[in-house]
């Protein structure tokens, strides 16, 4: 897994853009809920561009947008690995975030997903290996 | 140590981890019985089972059982006792959208099973996460809701598994009716958990043959029909599995392995291990463990 410290730039600049308005309460809820890492500010004072880092080492863009926008850009695809898919549910769940859907067996291993309060869409993975 | 809990809803958890210990006349709610290193003893009326890692046993409601542990390493064994409560709500609340969360069909009659074969399972997949997890979780004393969802997911896993287990592979038996194939299938199964019970031990056809109750040519025959392998084919598999687990989490050295699965002759072993593994013992104890 790579670390905040490890990051290359090319890897944030190519990082999952999340798309999101009141960007500050974003931020917050990225770290607090999900245990996102803030892996570099940009120079400007905005928080558009600030680039964060989940726990499986992939690398998220901040970008600000209007409310709008923030409703078209909803069907990205965002997987985050995690190793333990049931009790990061039932912990979101806990805390009362939008599930989409309850922890399911797929042949990668157990998923759900969630949305975060902009309306963007999180798939939680539970990799497995059926080879052992 | 043994640790035990009580959940809300009257399901039970209990683990143990000792070189020594010795329980008679035992009875109990449905139970999974997993160990996670080691292994532990029952005596099932005329019957004797051995769990080691990578297997589980299910014990039905009001089966009795002495159960006991001599191991010259640290046995860490895993129980989950179902109460009838949560059998009932877990019956009752399959709706079909929860069957999604299986790869397989599940009918609403198996669903609905209260007893089940009491065998020997693989923990394999995703029942050995589910396991692993909630012995983690029950260690660190999580809220028993949090433990309630993995011991939901275990059950229903192990649905899966009868199915898959069972209730397919009892199908591939070209018996004449239901109760004879059904008769059948647990001599097999029987012949099954003796290998699995001893395969470190020097276990020939005829021994197997008289723990199931069935001749040799028709164990062997019948045996192949079930698990596409013959019984002495099966008996390789255990044991190259078992000695891949030590290999993974123990330092004994290649040659104890060998005698501790059952294996008299290293290069024979290791012929196997690699035609099986794509790997030599040494090169996956270094490189893939």
């Amino acid at each position: 897994m790579a670390l905040p410290g490890d990051v290359i730039d090319r890897e944030v600049i190519n990082g999952i853009p999340l798309y999101l308005n009141e960007a500050k309460m974003a931020l917050n809820f990225l770290v607090e809920k999900f245990g996102f890492v803030v892996h570099r500010y940009p120079v400007s004072k905005s928080l558009d561009g600030v680039s964060v880092c989940d726990s499986s080492g992939n690398f998220y863009k901040i970008f600000s947008v209007t409310r709008e926008n923030v409703n078209n850009k909803k069907d990205v695809q965002r997987i985050i690995n995690t190793t333990d898919c049931l009790r990061d549910f039932y912990n979101m769940a806990t805390d009362g975030l939008s599930i989409l859907n309850k922890p399911h067996y797929i042949p990668e291993g157990l998923v759900f997903e969630a949305l975060d309060p902009w309306g963007n869409r999180y798939t939680f993975l539970e990799k497995r290996d059926y080879t052992d | 140590m043994k640790t035990f809990k009580v959940l809300y809803n009257q399901n039970k958890l209990y683990s143990e981890i000792t070189t020594e210990a010795s329980y008679t006349d035992q009875r109990s709610e449905l139970s999974l019985r997993a160990v996670f290193n080691g292994s532990e003893t029952y005596k099932i009326g005329k019957r004797t089972v051995v769990v080691f890692p990578g297997n589980f046993l299910i014990l039905n409601e009001g089966t009795s059982y002495d159960r006991d542990i001599y191991s010259n390493s640290i046995a860490n064994t895993f129980a989950i006792f179902f109460s009838e409560k949560f059998l009932r709500d877990f019956q009752y609340g399959f709706s079909s959208s929860d069957q999604n969360l299986l790869e397989e069909p599940i009918d609403c009659e198996i669903i609905q099973r209260s007893t089940f074969l009491e065998t020997i399972y693989p923990c394999k997949g995703d029942i050995k996460y589910n396991l692993a997890h909630l012995l983690d979780h029950f260690h660190e004393n999580s809220d028993d809701l949090l433990l309630d969802d993995y011991i939901y997911h275990a059950l229903l896993l192990f649905y899966r598994l009868y199915y898959k287990e069972v209730l397919n592979k009892s199908k591939r038996l070209d018996a004449l009716n239901a109760s004879t194939r059904d008769e059948l299938f647990k001599r097999l199964s029987l012949a099954k958990d003796f290998m699995l019970s001893n395969y470190n031990q020097d276990i020939s056809l005829e021994d197997i043959s008289a723990h199931s109750c069935l001749s040799p040519t028709h164990l062997f025959r019948t045996f192949k029909q079930i698990y596409s392998c013959s019984p002495h084919q099966y008996l390789i598999q255990i044991r190259l599995d078992n000695a891949r687990h030590m290999l993974k989490s123990t330092d004994y050295t290649l040659n104890e392995i060998v005698n501790l699965v059952g294996f008299t002759c290293p290069s024979t072993f290791i012929k196997l291990f690699k035609n099986r593994f794509h790997f030599t013992p040494g090169t996956y104890r270094t490189y893939v463990a």
